[in-house]
């Protein structure tokens, strides 16, 4: 596999007509560990979800190359194969539907006809990644998601990143709702997957706390503001936000406060019959 | 090979003793072995289907007279004379019946009856059951195509337990009309699961819960196709105090047709410390599809727990994208949310019948095949 990268130029988008990113600029590459902080609102998960091509949301301008093929012309399942992954925030849960079944249907999903996987590696390969995670065994055979607790539905997102082998991962929040034990286990899995795979996997994680970048150590640290990247730089730029949060930041990028909060009120106005 | 052998073997159902309903009535006691190909039908002493008339595993069936009208008019489900307009047929409550008594004594173990109803019956089929105390039985009615009504009158005694599996067998299109009334002792439950995946259908049930400790599960997967129709009516009457309840019904409807669920959980006065629970969900995988879920509590005790939640919908947006993201396109995603949409109430016959493995596997494999269009 060659190494694979993802070039993100100038991209804006919005939801419900609303302008949300106004312009990012980043590229990953192949053996790289990005990670982008920001306040909360600001638009990390919207790049996220606009990348892998969530319906709700609009590309206004600028590209994604993954490869150099536009991934913004792809439907959603065709970026999941050529590659791209999203441990998602908040993932979905679905009835009646068990993880195991579904984990085989989507390593099928990437493989040639001719070459899918038998129930017996699959079973192999999916009871080695639980017990990496150290996850209940029980997990597999319930149904995908449902009445996980949040930590539960995280462990799962790299579960299922393990079996899938992205080519880049972006990885939303992975660390929220993890205890200290589970922060560990699924940082040394993270972190352990990518020294594996080397070159052949980008990782760009979406996180607000350092912790977490001590069992990932980053190569560059990109902050979101206000739907910008207004900062980049290393592990040292994450344990500086730690320390002094964010207002130090915005007023150097000459930035005003959050407009999320003005918003919702706004709206409440737009509404009454003035 | 003949249909009813094809059901039997389908349903992985070919070794286990079961009685037969076709256009001769009771025309058959099915035996244990599987029959060879040489000699037919093993005979089974045990049984005689000239007089109907069986004894064995811990079961006797005998033929009885056909109930009186008024007898047989308490299974007129409610509000009849409504449902006949909308159902646009007639609701043959007191028409004549073959009746049959069953009992089913303890054995020590899950006595598992296959009963298979099949062709044009010369009548409605009447079947009385009792579970004398601490029996425990399956009975998996499986109708094929036949449409006279079927009517079931159940006596659980304390401490029994029956599972009771309505399969609409797949493949087989005819209309069905279903109507059960059951009477749960101490400390007994009836747990049932219908599976309607072709036909039209009107099913109804009511379980009155008389015993302290009984408990009534209900659950119901209906696979409604373009222009047919399928009704749930159960009502459950918690008569004395701490009884259970639990409707769980879902449902998925093709363009043009229609589905309901209405579920009546009723506490009586001094029923107190039970729980009644219901959920009742249709997906509609078309604007024309058409549902109706009504999860209706009636409660007159204060020291009770009851729940209710029904609900009509499209597809889930967001689990679409969940299953896109991971490489399944959107038609495969389809799929598995429709079919995982109607898995639980398999899953669950399953897991309180296991002889019944078989019979959930093809099942399944029937709801995959009808999804993946
Ligand atoms: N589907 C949506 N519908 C409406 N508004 C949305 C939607 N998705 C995002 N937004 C809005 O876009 C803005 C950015 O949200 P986003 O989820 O990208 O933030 P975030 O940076 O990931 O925040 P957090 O750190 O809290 O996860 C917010 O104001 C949010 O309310
Ligand atoms: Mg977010």
């Amino acid at each position: 596999m060659s190494r694979p990268v993802l070039e993100i130029k100038n991209l804006s988008c919005s939801v419900d007509n609303k302008e949300i990113l106004h312009g990012i600029d980043l590229t990953v590459r192949g053996g790289e560990i990005h990670v982008i902080m920001g306040p909360n609102g600001t638009g990390k998960s919207t790049l996220a979800s606009t990348l892998m091509g969530h319906p709700s949301y609009q590309v206004n301008g600028g590209q994604a190359l993954l490869n150099d093929e536009d991934l913004l012309a792809m439907p959603v399942d065709e970026r999941a194969r050529k590659g791209l992954f999203l441990a998602m925030q908040y993932p979905a849960e679905i009835q009646g539907v068990t993880n195991a079944d579904f984990m085989r249907t989507a390593m099928n999903a990437k493989l040639p006809a001719d070459h899918q996987i038998g129930v017996f590696p699959f079973r192999k390969a999916l009871n080695q990644a639980v017990t990496e995670l150290e996850m209940d065994p029980s997990l597999p055979d319930r149904y995908l998601n449902e009445g996980f607790s949040g930590g539960e539905k995280k462990r799962n997102e790299i579960l299922q990143m393990k079996l899938l082998k992205p080519a880049i991962a972006i990885l939303d929040e992975i660390d929220s709702g993890l205890d200290i034990d589970a922060l560990r286990i699924v940082g040394q899995n993270v972190t352990q997957m990518a020294q594996a795979r080397g070159e052949e996997m980008g990782l760009l994680l979406i996180t607000h706390y350092q912790r977490l970048l001590d069992y990932i150590v980053p190569d560059y640290v990109h902050v979101i503001m206000n739907g910008r990247v207004v900062r980049t730089g290393d592990k040292e730029l994450a344990e500086k936000l730690e320390r002094d949060g964010y207002e130090w930041l915005r007023q150097e990028a000459g930035l005003e406060a959050e407009p999320a909060d003005a918003a919702p009120a706004a709206d409440l106005l737009s509404g009454l019959p003035l | 090979m003949r249909n009813i052998d094809k059901i039997r073997t389908s349903l992985g159902l070919d070794n286990i003793y079961g009685l037969y309903f076709s256009h001769k009535g009771l025309s058959s006691l099915l035996p244990l072995q599987r029959p060879d190909s040489q000699t037919g039908l093993a005979a089974d002493s045990k049984c005689d289907p000239l007089t109907g008339s069986c004894q064995r595993d811990g079961m006797s069936l005998e033929p009885i007279a056909s109930p009186e009208p008024e007898a047989l008019a308490l299974f007129r489900p409610v509000e009849i004379e409504q449902k006949k307009k909308e159902l646009n047929r007639p609701l043959p409550v007191d028409c004549e019946t073959q009746a049959y008594r069953l009992r089913i004594s303890p054995v020590g173990h899950q006595v598992n009856l296959p009963v298979f109803m099949a062709g044009e019956r010369p009548a409605a089929t009447y079947l009385d059951i009792t579970l004398e105390s601490d029996a425990e039985a399956a009975i998996t009615l499986v109708t094929a195509k036949t449409e006279e009504p079927i009517f079931l009158n159940i006596n659980l005694e304390a401490n029994s337990r029956l599972d009771l599996n309505v399969i609409k067998m797949p493949g087989y299109i005819s209309w069905q009309l279903l109507s059960y009334r059951a009477a749960v002792g101490d400390g007994a439950s009836l747990r049932q699961h219908s599976v309607n995946l072709d036909s039209s259908a009107y099913q109804a049930g009511q379980v009155f819960l008389r015993g302290e400790g009984a408990e009534a599960r209900t659950q119901t997967a209906a696979f409604v196709n373009s222009f047919e129709s399928q009704r749930f009516d159960m009502t459950i009457r918690h008569e004395v105090p701490h009884t259970v309840s639990d409707m769980f019904n879902h449902g998925v409807i093709l363009a043009d047709g229609f589905g309901c669920f209405a579920g009546r959980g009723v506490i009586v006065k001094g029923a107190f410390g039970s729980k009644a629970e219901q959920d009742s969900r249709f997906l509609a995988l078309d604007p024309t599809a058409r549902a109706e879920a009504y999860p209706v509590l009636i409660i007159d005790e204060y020291d009770v727990e009851a729940g209710h939640a029904g609900s009509v919908g499209q597809m889930d947006a967001e689990a679409l994208f969940y299953l896109q993201s991971r490489g399944l396109t959107l038609e495969e995603a389809h799929s598995l949310i429709t079919a995982g949409y109607l898995f639980p109430i398999l899953h669950d016959m399953g897991r309180c019948v296991p002889a019944l493995q078989k019979t959930v596997a093809y099942l399944q494999q029937r709801v995959i095949e009808k999804v993946s269009l």
